[in-house]
């Protein structure tokens, strides 16, 4: 990043965050409850992206994390638990499934590994629909009442900046590195001495984090769930379509996405209803076609982010202000 | 004293198809041996079970004493046995230094601090010519370029025996030369190689042993002057006169 554009974009981030603090106070609360849920999809997506931009590995079963941790912080807020104490169970339990399903899963490659990661969240739906003393079944759960949305807020907000933190320095480290190697090509990876087995886990589990935060903070708002609201198609597919839109393995890419999705779906809300369904369809397929880079990859958007400094995300190596040169 | 580098009696089948039988190398430390062979002749298979990637399905590879075959290629790799791609297999979207630092963190036993690796990449990367692609993304790089960048990141895990596989193929006369010079300073620096290569003027200018093989079977072995004379080699190349002669389009 130049020195012009690093003070521009610290300027647009001050500007950003004294907006975003501000809300509540204006009182504009239709916009809190749209950025609310701008961060909860925007953190599935960045959190996606390690795993799927970063590795490579298209995991369409990233939002059983979200449910999970939605559902263990729902079951224990109603066991009278404190917030914190739930999320950070809902965290640990994320972390240790994401850890289990890490063995099995890996073995799959490409196609393969999306389509089992997708069964997933049938596997763990199927199991809240039927585990009915402990989830509800398939009635949902309900947590304690109380209005909640302007803490949830912030809660949702400091989590996704937690996540752009984690995006941006797990891109720069050496695990990082190993992790892009490992998408260029996993056999040569392995030959040179990378962990494979041990960094692909390892990468699941930090991307299941943020995931379960979300759904725990989620559910502390909405109040009440159901297999249906958060292991859904919505909440699996708009994270990764979000991250495909905007461009995977580059942590602007889901941020730009996200935007622009919900903008649009905004729009559409009001016009023709569940429309938005049939356009994520659509939406991917013009992606695969006419942009597979996504949007910030585009001719048009690319010399923007670079100029703000806001290039690829692999970037172990800076050499002074010198840009990778493609 | 056990041999520095050794396969005894490696075979490997593929399904009913025997890709490599019985073959045996005995290499001598900071030597150039060759591997050649007509193509199909199991020259990469051997190359994959040396550097880990493949078992072997009988035999064993020695490598300074330790029996190395069964061993994962992260292993093998950190044991000091590092290798080139047939195909170049570079990371794409990687720059040219990232690509060697992979080498430098991951493929030694000792990993130095950041700054340590960063000025070790340099040199390697300036060791092989590339000084001045550095920021390059490995996509964008000629043949030649991309052959240079897979022995830098080779050379980046500190190899005592370095695989080079057809480093040579594909390259104008210019490129041969520079690649040439490139090998005999590797081996000058107390590198022992392994090439496989199927220009004969490289082989001779190069290898102080070669090994031939054809259909997996280990048909010559023995200097190249030696080797290029054997009636076995000159028939597995280019078959023999008689058959020549009373072929069935005779």
């Amino acid at each position: 990043m130049n020195r012009r554009g690093k003070k521009l974009f610290y300027l647009v981030v001050l500007l950003l965050c004294a907006v975003l603090a501000a809300l509540p106070w204006v009182g504009f609360s239709y916009g809190i409850v749209w950025i609310f849920l701008l961060a909860v999809y925007f953190t599935l997506a960045l959190s996606y992206d390690i795993v799927g931009g970063y590795m490579g590995y298209m995991n369409l079963g990233h939002s059983t994390f979200f449910g999970l941790g939605a559902y263990t912080t729902a079951i224990l807020l109603n066991q009278g638990f404190n917030l914190f104490a739930a999320l950070f169970a809902a965290l640990l339990l994320a972390a240790v499934f994401a850890a289990v399903i890490s063995y099995p899963l890996f073995r799959l490659r490409g196609a393969y590994f999306a389509l089992a990661t997708f069964g997933l969240i049938s596997l763990v739906e199927v199991l809240t629909t039927n585990l009915r003393d402990l989830t509800g079944g398939s009635g949902g759960i309900s947590t304690p009442p109380g209005n909640h949305m302007v803490p949830s807020y912030f809660l949702v907000l400091a989590v996704a900046g937690g996540t752009m933190v984690l995006s941006h320095f797990v891109a720069r480290s050496k695990f990082g590195l190993a992790l892009f190697s490992i998408r260029e090509d996993e056999e040569v990876a392995a030959a040179f001495g990378v962990p494979t087995t041990l960094y692909k886990s390892l990468a699941l589990i930090i991307s299941s984090a943020p995931a379960s935060l979300v759904g725990g903070i989620y559910v502390w708002n909405m109040t009440y769930i159901s297999p249906d609201s958060v292991f859904g198609l919505e909440i699996a597919l708009s994270p990764i379509i979000m991250a495909m839109l905007g461009g995977t393995g580059i942590m602007i890419g889901p941020l730009v996405g996200a935007v622009f999705i919900t903008l649009v779906q905004e729009f559409l809300w009001t016009k023709v209803p569940y429309f938005h369904l049939a356009m994520y369809g659509t939406v991917l397929v013009l992606i695969g076609l006419y942009m597979p880079g996504g949007l910030v990859r585009t001719r048009w958007v690319k010399p923007v982010v670079q100029w703000l400094g806001l290039g690829e995300a692999v970037d172990y190596f800076k050499n002074g202000d010198a840009e990778r040169i493609p | 004293m056990s041999p520095f580098f050794e396969c005894r009696e490696i075979s490997k089948t593929f399904g009913g198809i025997e890709a490599l039988t019985h073959v045996n190398l005995n290499v001598e430390p900071n030597s150039i041996t060759g591997v050649i062979g007509p193509n199909g002749a199991g020259k990469t298979t051997l190359f994959n079970i040396v550097s880990g990637a493949l078992r072997p399905t009988a035999g064993d590879v020695i490598f300074k004493g330790k029996k190395i075959s069964g061993m994962g290629p992260a292993r093998v790799c950190r044991l000091g046995i590092a290798r080139t791609y047939q195909l170049v297999r570079p990371f794409n979207s990687l720059s040219a230094i990232e690509n060697v630092l992979i080498g430098l963190g991951f493929g030694r036993t000792t990993t130095l601090p950041k700054d340590k690796r960063v000025a070790e990449a340099m040199k390697i990367l300036q060791f092989v010519g590339l000084e001045n692609k550095i920021n390059h993304v490995a996509e964008g790089l000629t043949l030649v370029e991309k052959k240079h960048l897979e022995i830098a990141r080779a050379l980046a895990t500190a190899p005592e025996l370095l695989l080079l596989d057809e480093v040579v193929s594909g390259l104008n006369p210019t490129e041969v030369t520079r690649i040439i010079g490139t090998i005999q300073q590797i081996q000058k620096s107390g590198i022992t190689v392994i090439m496989i290569e199927h220009i004969l003027k490289v082989v001779m200018a190069l290898c102080e042993r070669v090994v031939v093989l054809n259909y997996g079977a280990q048909i010559a072995e023995g200097t190249p002057e030696e080797v290029v004379t054997n009636e076995a080699v000159i028939e597995a190349y280019i078959g023999k006169f008689d058959d020549a002669r009373e072929g069935p389009d005779a």
